[in-house]
């Protein structure tokens, strides 16, 4: 059984008379621990999927299906869902600037009743030796680690990546990207990261590229590459 | 258009929540300003015109009554009187409404048929008529007693009551404030005084003053000057009993209007300025934050090639259009206010016409001080954006504001959940932002809370005043001074559980800036009915003043003041002067050596009657032998001014004598025992022993009164001549009236033998058969209300009821006919006026007393009275100076219960010649009703206060939430509910409001005693206090600011467009 299940969903946003059709008829099975990575050029509905699954937003039809949770089912309560089976990494870390790296991985181990120790996932990071740092006192990847590590305290079976190197330079980003890996692997977390950048996709289980919302091609890789070892 | 002015038009539709919110702001505060000050403005155009229309004279001056043509010469030879108006003023017993009470009238006389044309009246209600016997009455005391036209008013003369027709409710210039006196200012003052306008002529025949008149209003020629006027005027009158000059600064009721209007303009000015201020910073503050949530914008605009100039300019207009709307706003707003404003202003006087007009200069203030905060505010912050580099000000989040709160907070809070910790880290973030977000919320708590003050600090002052002070329930103010023995009655009275005599007088004290009119109060040591909290000082020995002295500045514990003992009342004065006049002592002396001679002519006179009586006796149809004991009453006015039919006034020292009995006496004989031949010449000839005896004693230097005070002999005539026998030793009473008569030692301690109450009581309570004097029947009237020969009462009742259904007139009665009934002594004549010998009936008599004394006193400190200036000493003290040895001119008395006052205060009036009566209930009453012209004011201070307050709250706080979107975003991300977002909210915002409570309290206080300060004046005089009430009332108005806005705030953070924001971020 899949562990998200998109079933013919589409996503259009009215702006006046006009509509945009951010996703069309998509339609994908991913299953449990799989490192999907979502790719396509800048309006192709990469973000708009991510946030579906994310519990965020809505498509304007098709059906969502996660962990068997019906996310289109209006009486699902979707913060409940997001608090439980999902763990966002975004562009910019979207960190608490008044919360310390433990403190900012704490905010959201309190959400859930059996979270992760927050110190040993700092730890797991890397950041064993930053715990009380603030955002502001960590460079770019460590702040990422930081959210990364806030996305894995809950213990959720999903990671929803967006673009979590756009904001890292290169080396960084190699390093974050081999640390969701390691986490992929070593936790068994479906991981689903959207990312414009081609080369990441090496790295993934599987596939999926998207055009104007649609899928215009969804594979596995064979063999994924080790993060450190990609370039672009 | 241009883009950037498109773009400013899209920004204001795009926050329009957030644009109001800061066009209230300024609309509040200019609005306030434009009202308040234009009130002010309004009332004082509103005083003016009256002023101009109804032409209020410049000078005031009363003297004893004069020959109109004699005053008219006198005045024409006065430089610099322009115009001037001669009147009559008399204070006469009125009666009014239904009731019929009687009340004191002050009676003015106006031209007959024609308004004068200075110090005019202006007919509100009814018509200007030509008949003679109407009367105007002014508004303030129409109003008070519901006097409307067509009522009829009886004035008391010596006929009785003359009815007049009231034509006509007026205002007058001279009354815009009800005030009697500059001391008789309170409300209350209408409810046993006003003020009538009678045409001359009506007036004239009604107190048979024709062709006089003793006061005039001047209007003073322009250039010259108004004081060296009122000099020339008391030189040229200063042998016609000048009485008072006054100019406009010491006329009452325009001393009252400046001295309100001066302390409403600190208000009316100080408070507009203070919230103008709060809303400019408050402007300044949300201003800033709008355009620094801008700042990637300006980056982007920036980097785009637009020049800082532009970009400052285009921010600068984007303040200029908020100042500019809330300007408008802000002014149409303060207009249409101003007017109900200005008659709240208004309520207390009684203007004829309420004036609104717009003054430009006060809008132009008021806009171009809050423009320049708001346009300066957005100049300034856009400056500052500005000088960051492009690609700095594009990385600002505009939306993920701020920054790490610092190192040193890192173990700050850390037990606590991160929902709770997370508000108290957002405070440390970024400590301007903090601290102008604290200030803001403290002003706008510290703007609700100060007006508050003022009501807490005159209810404390009220509460603190009849609770802890007047602690009385009554006060009784006497005619004249009395004794002692009034106050034992008045204990005794049913529902009076306490009463304590009190003096109250007028002294005069230089505080500095020349002598002012203060009261002196004397109170009991100990007093339970006084009490005196003693806020600075406290010395055992001086005297303590009251709170205005504070107010006023210039004296401190330890200094010595010097009271002027001049009189403000002269007839009171006159009363206190008598009883403690060293002449007056030696009168007494006098009055005892006459009395030898008279008890030698008595006893002559016995025997003449016993021989009489024998030789009568056996003779068929002899008539009773019936006689009285010859009577005295005497008392010194020293300096009468006496003016015969307009001679002249000339000042002599004469003695007041009742010759009557002496008359009556021989009239008597004559008439009891039919004597004639020998019995006759035996009578004449011991008579004339008494008349020889009495010149003896006198001299020439007398004026003899006989039938203005008959009423009073017949009441007390042997009253006096048994006790004054007694007293003197010559008594030879039966031992238990001897008794009795040795109480009444104590309390008819000849002093105060003038004292009509004790002299009517005495008469009633007093009951003896004097078997003594012969075995006649002749009552005397002296028996206590104890009087052990009455246990039941009954002959006390049989008196009592008796002379309450055929009783003669009372001493006030008698003192009005005194006039008329005046005859001098021929040495007296000779010495005024020997020519006018057959004119002396009906003429004026004026007494001037002497000098008065200058006491020294040292100021022991000052107590918590807020009433005007009073001065309290002990009553021993006191009666020490006025010389009035156990006496009182007040009685204080405390009730078992509120619901005796009406029995008290009627048989308190049944049984004494009182003044009236004061019942504190109607006093606070007053208080209240005299200070409701600033609740009022205050009223919508608090009103414009409070939605400052809210405005920038809701600004405050919503611009808080929307800086921080993000992250509540990011939160919803995570999984947090908006009803976790919503404790988080809360929690962070109510620490804000904590801490600014916390800052505001500090900031209230010192608020509210500056404003206070300047509403101090020496009328009220109060120390600002907040109740915990009004904190907590600030405080809950900004929680519930901020309950709707964090619901509003949950709302929108419930309604984030997750993705977008998510994208925003992520962009």
């Amino acid at each position: 059984m899949a562990h998200i299940l998109l079933d013919g969903v589409s996503k259009i946003y009215r702006r006046g008379a006009s509509e945009i059709r951010a996703l069309d008829n998509v339609s994908l099975e991913i299953g449990r621990g799989e490192f999907l990575t979502v790719i396509g050029p800048s309006g192709s509905g990469k973000t708009t999927l991510l946030n579906i699954i994310g519990g965020i937003d809505l498509p304007t039809s098709g059906r969502v299906v996660v962990d068997g949770i019906d996310l289109t089912d209006p009486s699902v309560d979707l913060t409940m869902y997001r608090r439980r089976h999902v763990g966002f990494i975004f562009q910019f870390f979207n960190l608490i600037p008044s919360l310390t790296a433990l403190e900012n991985v704490e905010l959201a181990a309190e959400l859930v009743e059996e979270p992760l120790d927050p110190r040993a996932v700092l730890e797991d990071v890397g950041l064993g030796d930053k715990l009380d740092a603030y955002p502001g006192e960590l460079s770019g990847g460590e702040q990422q680690r930081v959210a990364i590590a806030r996305a894995l305290v809950k213990n959720p079976p999903i990671l929803l990546c967006d673009e979590p190197t756009g904001e890292l330079d290169f080396e960084t980003g190699r390093r974050i990207l081999h640390l969701i890996r390691e986490i992929n692997r070593r936790y068994g977390k479906t991981v689903v990261l959207v990312t414009h950048n081609t080369p990441i996709s090496k790295t993934a289980d599987r596939v999926v590229r998207l055009r104007s919302g649609v899928v215009v091609e969804d594979y596995r890789v064979e063999e994924p590459i080790d993060p450190l070892s990609i370039t672009w | 258009m241009d883009m950037l002015n498109l773009k400013l038009l899209r920004d204001i539709l795009s926050n329009k929540r957030q644009f109001a919110g800061v066009v209230i702001i300024v609309a509040v505060g200019v609005g306030f300003f434009v009202a308040l000050l234009t009130s002010y403005y309004n009332l004082n155009y509103s005083i003016e015109r009256p002023y101009v229309e109804l032409g209020f004279a410049d000078i005031w001056m009363r003297t004893s009554p004069m020959d109109r043509s004699e005053f008219s010469r006198l005045l024409s030879g006065v430089d610099g009187v322009a115009d001037y108006e001669l009147r009559l003023v008399v204070e006469k017993p009125v009666v009014v409404g239904e009731d019929g009470e009687t009340i004191s009238g002050r009676i003015i006389s106006i031209p007959d048929g024609d308004t004068p044309s200075i110090n005019s009246i202006l007919v509100v209600e009814g018509g200007f008529e030509d008949g003679r016997y109407v009367v105007y009455v002014e508004r303030g005391f129409a109003r008070h007693h519901g006097i409307r036209v067509g009522d009829t008013i009886y004035f008391k003369n010596g006929s009785g009551l003359i009815g007049f027709r009231v034509a006509g409710i007026v205002v007058s210039p001279e009354y815009l404030w009800p005030a009697k006196s500059i001391l008789e200012h309170m409300p209350d003052v209408l409810r046993r005084w006003g003020v009538y306008f009678m045409p001359e002529s009506a007036l004239e025949e009604l107190y048979g003053l024709e062709g006089l008149a003793n006061d005039v209003v001047i209007k003073v020629e322009d250039g010259y000057d108004v004081d060296e006027v009122m000099i020339e005027l008391d030189r040229v009158f200063s042998g016609y009993g000048v009485e008072e000059i006054v100019s406009r600064d010491e006329q009452p009721s325009n001393y009252i209007i400046v001295l309100m209007v001066e302390s409403l303009r600190s208000l009316a000015i100080g408070i507009p300025l203070f919230f103008l201020t709060i809303s400019a910073i408050a402007t300044y503050i949300v201003l800033s934050r709008i355009i620094q949530i801008q700042t990637p914008i300006i980056g982007l605009l920036m980097g785009l090639g637009y020049s800082k100039r532009r970009v400052v300019i285009h921010y600068f207009k984007y303040s200029l259009v908020t100042g500019l709307v809330g300007l408008g706003l802000g002014i149409v707003v303060g207009i249409l206010s101003s007017y109900p404003i200005t008659e709240i202003f208004a309520s207390q006087i009684s203007l004829p016409i309420i004036y609104s007009r717009i003054y430009p200069d006060v809008i132009l203030a008021g806009a171009g001080f809050s423009l320049a905060f708001v346009c300066g505010s957005g100049l300034y912050t856009a400056y500052r954006v500005s000088r960051l580099r492009p690609v700095e000000a594009m990385r600002y989040s505009g939306i993920n504001i701020g920054s790490s709160p610092g190192p040193r907070f890192r173990n700050l809070f850390r037990g606590l959940p991160n929902l709770v910790r997370l508000p108290f880290r957002s405070m440390f973030r970024r400590w301007s932002r903090t601290i102008y977000t604290i200030l803001g919320l403290a002003l706008s708590f510290s703007m609700i809370v100060i007006p508050m003050a003022f009501f807490d600090s005159m209810d404390n002052s009220i509460n603190q005043f009849f609770g802890d002070v007047q602690k009385y329930d009554l006060k009784i103010y006497f005619s004249s001074p009395s004794n002692t023995t009034i106050l034992n009655n008045i204990s005794s009275m049913p529902g009076v559980a306490i009463a304590e005599p009190s003096i109250e007088a007028y002294v005069r004290v230089d505080l500095g800036g020349g002598k002012e009119t203060v009261v002196v109060r004397g109170v009991e040591r100990g007093s339970r009915l006084v009490g005196l909290n003693v806020i600075e000082g406290g010395g055992p020995e001086g005297v303590y003043l009251s709170r205005a002295f504070l107010f006023k500045g210039g004296l401190e514990t330890g200094d010595r003041i010097v009271l002027d003992l001049r009189p403000i009342n002269s007839m009171y004065w006159r009363l206190l002067n008598e009883s403690r006049d060293e002449a007056y002592r030696e009168t007494l002396s006098m009055l005892e050596e006459l009395y030898q001679n008279l008890t030698i002519y008595r006893d002559y006179l016995y025997m003449v009657h016993q021989g009489i009586s024998e030789a009568k006796d056996g003779v068929a149809g002899a008539s009773k032998i019936v006689y009285g004991v010859p009577s005295l009453y005497i008392s010194i006015w020293r300096s009468i001014v006496l003016d015969i039919a307009g001679s002249g006034n000339t000042t002599i020292d004469v003695y007041l004598v009742n010759t009557m009995a002496l008359e009556t006496t021989l009239g008597e004989l004559v008439d009891a025992f039919g004597l004639e031949g020998e019995g006759l010449v035996y009578a004449e000839q011991y008579l004339s022993i008494y008349a020889g005896l009495w010149n003896q004693s006198f001299g020439d230097r007398y004026i003899a009164v006989d039938e203005a005070l008959m009423g009073l002999e017949s009441r007390a005539d042997t009253v006096l001549d048994g006790a004054i026998e007694v007293l003197l030793g010559y008594g030879s009473l039966p031992t238990d009236l001897v008794n009795i008569i040795l109480l009444m030692r104590t309390e008819l301690n000849l002093s105060n033998w003038m004292d009509e109450a004790l002299l009517n009581r005495l008469a009633i309570d007093l009951f003896i058969n004097v078997s003594g004097y012969g075995g006649d029947e002749k009552l005397l009237y002296m028996a206590l209300e104890e009087y052990p020969g009455d246990p039941d009462g009954f002959i006390y009742n049989v008196i009592r009821n008796s002379l309450a259904e055929g009783g003669s007139g009372g001493l006030e009665e008698n003192v009005d006919r005194l006039a008329s009934l005046v005859v001098y002594g021929d040495g007296s004549l000779e010495d005024i006026a020997l020519d006018m010998v057959d004119r002396y009936i009906s003429n004026y008599i004026e007494a001037n007393p002497p000098p008065p004394p200058e006491y020294e006193v040292l100021v022991a400190g000052f107590v918590d009275d807020p009433a005007g200036l009073v001065i309290y000493m002990p009553i021993d003290r006191l009666q020490e100076i006025f010389a009035m040895r156990d006496m009182a001119n007040v009685v204080l008395v405390e009730l078992d219960d509120l619901d005796y006052i009406g029995s008290v205060r009627d048989a308190i009036y049944d049984s004494y010649e009182v003044l009236y009566i004061e019942s504190s209930e109607d006093v606070r009453r007053d208080w209240v009703d005299m200070l409701e012209l600033y609740v009022g004011f205050i009223g919508v201070i608090s009103l414009f206060g409070a939605v400052i307050a809210s405005a920038v709250t809701y600004n405050t706080m919503s611009i808080n939430v929307r800086e921080r979107l993000g992250e509540y975003a990011t939160m919803r991300t995570l999984g947090y509910s908006i009803r976790e977002l919503g404790v988080m909210l809360l929690i962070e915002h109510g620490l804000l409001v904590g801490l600014a409570v916390l800052l505001g309290i500090p900031i209230s206080i010192v608020g509210a005693n500056y404003f206070l300060g300047l509403y101090n004046s020496e009328f009220f005089s109060f120390d600002a206090i907040i109740y915990p009430s009004s904190y907590m009332l600030g405080g809950a108005i900004l929680l519930i600011v901020l309950l709707i806005t964090a619901a509003i705030s949950l709302k929108t953070i419930d309604k984030i467009d997750l993705p977008r924001i998510i994208k925003e971020l992520s962009t």
